[in-house]
């Protein structure tokens, strides 16, 4: 078992959302195996608000850890509890504060509009707060001027922001996100990012994000969890994770590593050919 | 109220109108007022026509259209399958297969009018609980592409049984195959209540849980993670759903398209109440089926209704398709 507290200092915080939600949150995970991906049993102590990456080659099992926490995976043993509590304890009103999720495909009907799909999120309100709050998240995705528009008309990173609305509304104490940063440009990939670690500060959440950009991981998250087929999940800092001899270990294959210029973070380049690299075409017709 | 089911309550109401004017006999719409205030011990023909035929042929339309509106809608969230409706569940072949046993060996004769009915309920519901039990997994959980397959395995194999029993007793078919093409006359009050019963049940149970399951459109996790009790409400939509359409097949036989179209046709017009997508559905199917009730008098010979709802459902469905394309996509 390996214990976590965020490294950095946590910011300061906007006013808490409601005065009944405390504002540390922590994760128990004891002894978590499932059949698929995630074959070692893994156990971790997470405390937050924070946001904590998952990595991981393709098919190493970060769908099926997050699922497992979720309490979705039928394979999965073990325990989660979450502030102390059980997860299979929890009423289903309970669970909708408790927990959110973002599925890497996220499903959707093209019918609904912006505002209806944030408002799915909105949990313990009904009536016209409810439509505040939708239009809350909205504004804070960039997407409050949209509000009346479907789902349908949106371009794909639109309605990855859009659903990202409605795991925003809901405020849960454990947010779980599944690559939601997959098929993004890097601008939108960090902008992204942003948000989203904003959104972890703001609400006092732990926040798990499965992603394979490693550089945005290690400027962005305060801890990562590394899901290694061979060693099962390791949690650590970023910096103790993201170096030559565990990234070999975890993807079989040597990284290039090199150092952010400004923040001091380890970078992930790519090899390049092996002669450098080639300096245009020889003739331009 | 929204827009959208003003209109369909309108349209409904319309409908039932339509259906006591139109008929055989030329009734004027006077005429059917004063019957109808007449109350149903009036003696005069138009009283009779009104209260003993029109009335519970109507109604047997609109029960038997909420029914199938309702479940196909609810089917369709369950599944996230644009193509879903009432019968994928084993409810219209097993129904079929129970009638046409009963029909052709002469079982429960004893029972008269309530023997095919019952045998159809009978096979209605067991045929839900085979593919069920079939495609229920250890722990209890219920996989969708599993049931999905496991329903179209079972339709086929009791559509063959059926044909099987028909082909066996060419001189008794008939009856059935005037049963399978679906019929909303010749109802008595004492039937329709009987129809009734179960199909508004059912049609409350699906309506109840609207809001569960436009929640459970997000896919089942995402669902869960909202608190839905997710496996609890996929038994309670496809035994609500059974129930309802399994009585209709019991007293209409197999009446197809209204289950698929409506909640096609409102789904882009529910503007913002997406989470009433039952409710509305069930309210256009209702709206739906009447009117082809009404419309199928107009003919020299009463065409079956199932033969109206699939001409005309059927074209109109084509129609819609090509004017918007996304009209059976998801958002992947």
């Amino acid at each position: 078992m390996s214990a976590l507290h965020p490294s950095q200092p946590p910011q300061p915080l906007q006013a808490p959302v409601s005065l009944d939600v405390s504002l540390d949150v922590s994760l128990d995970v004891r002894g978590l195996r499932a059949d698929f991906g995630l074959t070692t049993p893994f156990s971790a102590r997470l405390e937050g608000p924070g946001l904590i990456g998952v990595i991981g080659p393709n098919g190493a099992g970060k769908s099926t850890l997050l699922r497992a926490l979720l309490g979705v995976e039928p394979s999965a043993q073990g325990e989660v509890m979450i502030n102390g509590r059980s997860l299979n304890a929890l009423s289903p009103h309970e669970r909708s504060f408790t927990m959110s999720y973002l599925p890497q495909t996220p499903e959707g009907s093209p019918h609904w509009s912006l505002l209806e799909l944030s408002a799915q999120g909105v949990v313990g309100v009904s009536g016209p707060a409810r439509s505040t709050h939708a239009l809350e998240a909205l504004e804070r995705v960039g997407l409050r001027e949209r509000a009346h528009e479907r789902l349908g008309a949106l371009s794909g990173g639109e309605r990855r922001r859009a659903f990202l609305a409605r795991t925003f509304a809901q405020r849960a104490r454990v947010s779980l996100l599944d690559e939601p940063l997959a098929h993004l440009d890097w601008a939108h990939a960090e902008a992204h990012m942003r948000l989203i670690r904003e959104e972890s500060r703001r609400v006092a959440q732990l926040t798990l994000i499965a992603l394979h950009d490693l550089n945005l991981a290690a400027l962005y998250c305060d801890a990562l969890i590394s899901v290694c087929p061979q060693r099962g999940a390791l949690v650590g800092a970023p910096q103790a994770l993201l170096t030559e001899g565990h990234l070999s270990e975890l993807f079989g294959e040597r990284p290039t590593l090199s150092v952010h210029p400004r923040c001091g973070v380890p970078l992930l380049l790519p090899h390049g050919p092996p002669h450098g690299p080639p300096h245009g075409p020889k003739r331009l017709t | 109220m929204s827009r959208l089911n003003a209109l369909g309550l309108t349209l409904t109401l319309f409908a039932l109108l339509l259906g006591l004017t139109l008929g055989r006999a030329s009734l004027s719409f006077g005429e059917v007022l004063s019957a109808l205030l007449a109350g149903p011990w009036g003696e005069e023909p138009a009283h009779v026509i009104v209260w003993w035929v029109r009335l519970p042929q109507t109604l047997t339309a609109l029960l038997a259209g909420l029914a199938l509106g309702a479940s196909g809608g609810a089917l369709q969230s369950v599944f996230r399958n644009p193509l879903a409706d009432p019968y994928l569940l084993g409810v219209s072949s097993g129904g079929g297969l129970g009638a046409s046993l009963v029909f052709v060996s002469g079982a429960l004769e004893s029972l008269g009018v309530w023997s095919l009915p019952l045998a159809s309920f009978g096979g209605a519901l067991g045929a839900s609980a085979l593919i069920y039990g079939w495609a229920r997994e250890s722990g209890g959980r219920l996989a969708l592409e599993r049931l999905i397959l496991v329903g179209v395995a079972l339709n086929l194999l009791l559509s063959a049984l059926l044909t099987l029993t028909l082909s066996l007793s060419a001189e008794r078919v008939g009856g059935v195959w005037r049963w399978l093409l679906g019929r909303v006359d010749g109802l008595s009050w004492l039937e329709l209540a009987w129809l009734a019963a179960p199909a508004l049940l059912g049609v409350a149970l699906l309506v109840r849980h609207q809001r569960e399951l436009y929640l459970l459109e997000a896919g089942e996790e995402v669902a869960w993670s909202l608190g839905v009790n997710v496996e609890g409400l996929k038994r309670l939509t496809l035994w609500g759903s059974a129930l309802a359409v399994g009585a209709v097949v019991a007293f209409c036989g197999v009446i197809g398209f209204v289950g698929l179209m409506a909640p096609h046709f409102v789904r882009p017009r529910l503007s913002g109440h997406s989470d009433r997508l039952i409710g509305s559905a069930a309210l256009f199917g209702a709206a739906g089926l009447s009117l082809c009730d009404a419309l199928g008098r107009l003919t020299p010979t009463p065409l079956p209704i199932g033969v109206i709802t699939g001409c005309l459902g059927g074209a109109a469905f084509l129609w819609a398709l090509k004017r918007s394309p996304d009209l059976m996509g998801g958002v992947r």
